[in-house]
């Protein structure tokens, strides 16, 4: 029922942990231990029994010598991903402990400078600015390129771009320049930033407390969830929330909207850099705008069953144009919702391709330390697309610029806007 | 004939003789000794080696058959009643050996007073010689049976309470009745005598409205033959196959046996027709989620039920119907009338008459394996439902005798789903056995129910199940839409 709750950080296998010295025994024994643990889980979760036709057992039998030889981690970590690119699947991923190393000794806290950063080419620029927030007060703007945390450049964060080919590779590295921009409330962080001119300027302000709710739900880190909606100068409605958790609190204000834009030309539901949550909430919403019972977004197809997200028509529905906003950080129960949408021509999608990470996935600690990433299930859109891996890919592509940032524009919301007001010429 | 009546709804025992009616009430001898006289007499009766009737119940108002089987009997003890309706099956008794083998449930070998039973019964042939088998009876009164004064007559030593009743006017039988036993329990049987009919020198009942429990229905006899050429009445294979495996020590009990025993273990029909409100409270967790929520259900008497469980961040998750109008509600989803057949997620609707009524669900049983499940010895049962849906796996304590495990796959909104429930713990409420611990396992989730408060039978306000006014609303659309009243 649950889809992945959060984008994925980690799918960065290989990218770093230099070669190590020589082995220990008891990382031997580890890395054995560790090796058995991927291969059982893939035979027992992997969502298709026959896995991609492989004989696993052979492959068993000639890996775990190749492992049992191997003189360093790398090579572990090598030989491991190496047997899980013959199942061809997305979503399989050994995770360096070194990363995990590296995450762990970020500062943390809940603190923000409310800057929302956005990777655009190959450069950390600010993508929105909290009204109200220390950033803007302290004069930083949308558009503006971040060069430096705390006298740290981002270059090393940013050259990780080079390393990863996933279509998540930008949100990885936004979160991890989010990661560094945050820090304990009411603590002082110097940001760096170039601005439209190409001038460099220094700024430094206390982080404070971000908007939103802190909620935690289940095994989730504590997140901020917020939920904005507003009417647009051209009376199209726009609803944007940033994560799919506590339906308590997100769906009555959803549905209060939507209820508001009742006679709007459109509506627009930005799901940008929305990471997903809990996939029942796909349904729900998608109750809104769809009238017709039986109709489904698509199918999970687990190793011992096939949900389908079905979606239930709410009593009072929305009728008028949907269009839905998506970019790269848009994942899971976010592609669920727009991907299914689209199928049933019921909504037009704006911005850039999704993630393409729509099916759950559950990352473990191996014995050896390292993570292991792996599938529970398969997900298909009501067209038949699968869009694990392959994303959401818009009726409409825009992709936002650093000039329109500077200028104050949403370029994907401005293509929104126009459709909406072409569907009442 | 007597036999025929034994191999489903209570077997008939047949009739005796009295010879004449005495001015003052006579002996239980003489009341069935004259009914051997006037159906025939001792010498036509002990003429007779075998006995094979084709028999047909149908409902009272005569359009649905229910019951159809030869039943052949031999002098000497050995009976076969091959059964066509309602299910292909067959039982009897051969060398002392008495089974039932059925479509339903295969092969079931009587024992103990149900063996004995099943032996007295299969002596139809020995009218005359009643006095070996009720050598105590005797008479208990009169009464009017269908405007017949008649002779009640107990037929001892019977456990089961074989009563009949013979005219004081013609001594013949009027009316017969005892208990049948079987897995199930006991159960009232009998029938009233309506028609006779003479053949070969023997006058028999040969229509007859009879009972079992409270169903009615009548039972004709279609044709009978004497001393048919070439009877057979050896036990067929199945049963040799498993009175070979008793004998090794490997014979698996029957499934009915089984799933009756948790019946009797967990509370006992009685109980079960007595129930007739829940209410039950406690904590269920989403185990790799790491969640918790109350859930509260109340269950009455017309399918009626209502279960909310609040889970924090998800809200207010309901289900209930009131006996007419299934629905659900949630944060997530909305309010949603459901189809009737969408029971609560836990089966929490009440209806004891399915519980005891099982079998009319199910097409056939069977006993598969024993097996250990969590360390405990089981036995593994398997359910072909009628409608043709999956099967059922059910593991059942083999000490206990209470069910353990099912796997069962429940068609929800989202699809069909394997269902794995596990009875963790059963808790002792007003003497019977409750589960209190219960985990439920689906696909990519595992859930873990612990009863904290159990009330049985504790009076239940209806308005816990009233149908909130906007699911009443959406009812009345979809109604107004379907062209039918919800």
């Amino acid at each position: 029922m649950f889809a992945r709750p959060v984008g994925i950080c980690l799918l960065i296998a290989g990218i770093c942990g230099p070669a190590a010295a020589q082995l220990t025994p008891k990382q031997k024994a580890d890395n054995i231990e560790s090796f058995e643990v991927v291969w059982r889980t893939v035979r027992d979760r992997h969502p298709d029994p026959k896995l991609n036709g492989l004989d696993w057992q052979s492959i068993h039998d000639s890996t775990r010598p190749e492992i049992e030889k191997a003189q360093s981690m790398a090579e572990v970590r090598r030989i491991l991903t190496g047997m899980l690119d013959r199942l061809q699947s997305s979503h399989y991923a050994i995770i360096p402990s070194d990363l995990y190393r590296e995450i762990d000794s970020t500062a943390g806290g809940d603190g923000s400078p409310g800057i929302v950063p956005v990777i655009i080419g190959d450069k950390a620029v600010v993508g929105s600015v909290e009204p109200g927030s220390p950033a803007e007060q302290a004069g930083i703007r949308p558009g503006m390129v971040l060069d430096a945390v705390n006298g740290a450049k981002l270059t090393p964060s940013l050259k990780l771009l080079d390393n990863l080919k996933n279509q998540e590779s930008p949100r990885i590295v936004e979160q991890s320049v989010t990661k560094k921009l945050n820090g304990p409330v009411d603590q002082p962080v110097a940001i760096d930033v170039i601005d439209e001119h190409g001038q460099p300027k220094h700024v430094e302000f206390e982080r404070k407390s971000p908007k939103g709710k802190l909620v935690r739900f289940g095994n989730l880190p504590e997140t901020r969830l917020y939920f904005d909606s507003r009417t647009l100068p051209d009376g199209a409605g726009y609803i944007h929330f940033n994560e799919f958790l506590e339906p308590a609190s997100i769906m009555p204000q959803f549905e209060a909207a939507l209820k508001s834009f009742h006679s709007a030309p459109g509506v627009m539901l930005d799901l940008r850099g929305n990471p997903g949550g809990i996939g029942i909430m796909a349904m729900g919403i998608a109750g809104f705008f769809i009238d017709k019972p039986g109709r489904k977004l698509g199918d999970m197809k687990m190793r011992d069953a096939t949900l389908s997200f079905t979606v239930f028509p709410r009593p009072e529905r929305y009728e008028g144009p949907l269009a839905i906003l998506v970019d790269e950080g848009s994942a899971s129960t976010s592609e669920i919702l727009a991907g299914g949408l689209q199928d049933l021509k019921r909504a037009r999608v704006f911005g850039t391709r999704t993630a393409g990470a729509a099916l759950p996935s559950d990352i473990i600690r191996l014995p050896n330390g390292d993570g292991f990433q792996y599938a529970q299930a398969s997900y298909t859109s009501v067209s038949g697309k699968v869009l694990e891996g392959a994303g959401v890919t818009p009726d409409i592509e825009v992709r936002q610029t650093r000039e329109a940032l500077a200028a104050g524009r949403d370029l994907v919301v401005e293509a929104a806007d126009a459709w909406i007001r072409s569907m009442h010429p | 004939m007597r036999g025929f009546a034994r191999c489903t709804p209570s077997l008939f025992v047949l009739a005796s003789a009295l010879v004449a009616a005495p001015e003052k009430a006579p002996s239980a001898g003489q009341v069935l000794d004259r009914y051997v006289t006037v159906t025939g007499g001792a010498a036509a009766w002990r003429a007779k080696r075998t006995e094979t009737d084709d028999i047909e119940g149908r409902t009272l108002d005569g359009l649905r058959v229910v019951l159809r089987a030869t039943v052949t009997v031999a002098r000497g003890g050995n009976s076969l009643s091959q059964i066509q309706i309602p299910q292909a099956g067959s039982e009897g008794v051969f060398k002392n050996v008495a089974w039932v083998s059925s479509h339903f449930s295969g092969v079931r070998i009587k024992h103990g007073m149900e063996r004995d039973e099943a032996m007295r019964d299969a002596r139809i042939l020995e009218e005359a010689d009643w006095r070996a088998l009720y050598p105590r009876s005797r008479v208990a009164g009169v009464e009017t049976i269908n405007g017949e004064r008649s002779y009640k007559v107990l037929l001892l030593p019977s456990p089961t309470q074989k009563t009949e009743w013979f005219s004081i006017a013609t001594g013949l039988m009027v009316r017969r009745s005892a208990y049948e036993l079987s897995s199930a329990g006991d159960m009232p049987a009998g029938y009233t005598v309506e028609e006779w009919t003479s053949r070969d020198g023997i006058k028999q009942p040969s229509v007859m409205r009879a009972w079992r429990g409270d169903f009615q229905y009548r039972l004709r006899v279609l044709n009978t033959i004497y001393d048919l050429m070439g009877v057979d009445l050896q036990y067929p294979a199945e049963v040799g196959a498993y009175l070979q495996a008793e004998r090794a020590g490997k014979a698996l009990p029957n499934a009915e046996e089984i799933i009756e025993r948790h019946i009797f273990e967990s509370g006992g029909p009685e109980f079960y027709e007595m129930l007739h409100t829940q209410k039950i409270s406690g904590t269920l967790t989403f185990i790799s989620r790491n969640l918790q929520g109350h859930m509260e259900t109340w269950a009455a008497d017309g399918g009626k039920y209502y279960q909310a469980t609040d889970i924090p961040g998800m809200g207010r998750q309901e289900e209930g119907s009131d006996g007419l109008i299934a629905w659900d509600r949630s944060p997530s989803i909305g309010p949603r009338v459901k189809p009737h057949t969408n029971t609560g997620t836990l089966g929490v609707t009440l209806d004891a008459a399915a519980m005891l009524q099982w079998r009319l669900l199910l097409d056939h049983v069977r006993t598969e394996a024993e097996q250990k499940v969590d360390g405990r010895d089981c036995y593994r049962v398997r359910l072909t439902p009628r409608d043709g849906s999956p099967d059922i796996l059910r593991w059942y304590e083999r000490d206990t005798g209470l069910l353990y495990r099912s796997e069962l796959a429940v068609q929800s909104d989202m699809g069909q789903l394997s269902l794995v429930m596990t009875y963790e713990q059963y808790r002792d409420v007003n003497d019977v056995k409750w589960p209190s611990r219960v985990r439920i396992s689906a696909p990519g989730q595992d859930t873990l129910f612990s009863a904290d408060d159990v009330e049985l039978n504790q009076p239940v306000d209806d308005a816990v199940f009233e149908v909130p006014a906007e699911i009443r609303e959406l009812a009345q659309k979809k109604a107004e839409t379907d062209g039918a009243m919800p």
